[in-house]
């Protein structure tokens, strides 16, 4: 069977948009008032998740970071400083790449131009290959780490991130 | 149940739009040139329907805190899609999972294809197996009906590279649809 162009365009616009969907997103500037108002409140909740949810990564990394026998003499993270060191790196550069995203956004509504002031692509994958990277020079295993460099070469395949992500993979 | 056709040109803004908009007017503006564009593109970048109403609300909020600096408005769709493509960015890594898992669930969460699955059910599943950087443009241009110039701007690359994705996204698009409906259902 061979799908036809203007068959296949058919396809890609066969949405069912809800009816209802303008009325609503016009509610937005009266929601948003509220939204302001609400927001000290909501902040200390979210500090609380936050911080719960800081916790459980902890917990989750501290297991996925199990040692393995030294190949050539790589020093292995096997207690608990150095594990709560890779953890504080990671979540910095997950906190530059917000930043990127922060400043990306910052950047359309002062110049109301739709060019991004950074290729985020080119940002994420980098920060991300960095940090996963790091992380295995510092001794967490490879296995625990590969599906996230996978994900790089995967999501961001033209990038200088994701061919930093290959060779990693490739090397060990 | 609405169906959209596109015509493939931008719509254009009523001429009191144009003269003097103010924000609230300039808003409405937005929702009733943008919103089914919006949605379409949530839906086929989301899957679901859910998520994608999540999204475009998301996107309409940005766009309601920054619509002041929206100074010309015949480019509100590109602004309006690039302020949709970075909610979109934002909220996969929100989703990505932290350090282990199956990371291709996020974005292909689907469920395996029936024999006799609807054709709009194909055409998503096969999408979402599609590169990421290869869908946008598609959805863009081939769906929405914007330029390659327009496309361009809104994902950053240049316009030689918008069409080559477009055109190997088109082709990768459709052996993935015939993988999964090999017969003549389409």
């Amino acid at each position: 069977m061979t799908l036809e162009d203007e068959k296949l365009d058919e396809l890609l616009r066969d949405v069912d948009v809800p009816r209802d969907l303008k009325a609503s997103l016009l509610k937005i500037p009266g929601r948003e008032v509220e939204v302001v108002a609400a927001k000290p409140e909501s902040k200390s909740w979210a500090t609380l998740i936050g911080t719960i949810a800081a916790i459980a990564a902890s917990v989750v990394l501290y297991f996925s970071i199990q040692p393995e026998p030294a190949p050539f003499g790589v020093s292995l993270a096997t207690n608990e400083s150095e594990i709560a060191m890779l953890i504080a790196e990671m979540e910095q550069n997950n906190q530059s790449i917000n930043s990127i995203l922060e400043m990306q956004d910052s950047g359309f509504s002062r110049e109301i131009s739709t060019d991004p002031i950074f290729d985020s692509k080119e940002s994420i994958a980098s920060a991300l290959s960095l940090s996963w990277q790091v992380a295995v020079d510092q001794g967490a295993s490879l296995d625990s780490v590969r599906s996230e460099l996978q994900y790089v070469v995967d999501v961001y395949p033209d990038t200088a991130g994701a061919q930093r992500a290959r060779g990693l993979l490739q090397i060990n | 149940m609405l169906k959209w056709v596109l015509h493939g040109e931008a719509p254009t803004l009523p001429d009191r739009m144009q003269e003097k908009p103010n924000t609230q007017k300039l808003f409405e503006a937005c929702v009733e040139t943008c919103a089914d564009s919006m949605y379409r593109v949530a839906f086929r970048l989301c899957g679901n329907a859910g998520e994608a109403e999540d999204l475009v609300q998301e996107t309409y909020v940005q766009a309601w805190q920054k619509i002041d600096s929206l100074r010309d408005p015949n480019r509100m769709r590109s602004w309006m899609f690039a302020i949709l493509r970075n909610q979109h960015l934002k909220a996969i890594r929100k989703k990505r999972p932290i350090a282990t898992g199956d990371v291709q669930s996020i974005e292909a969460p689907s469920v395996p294809v029936e024999p006799n699955s609807d054709p709009a059910d194909v055409v998503q599943q096969a999408l979402m197996q599609l590169e990421q950087d290869q869908r946008m443009p598609i959805l863009l241009v081939s769906m929405e009906g914007l330029s390659a110039e327009e496309a361009s701007g809104i994902l950053g690359i240049p316009r030689g590279t918008v069409l080559s994705r477009m055109h190997r996204g088109r082709k990768r698009l459709k052996e993935i649809i015939e993988k999964l409906q090999p017969e003549e259902r389409l």
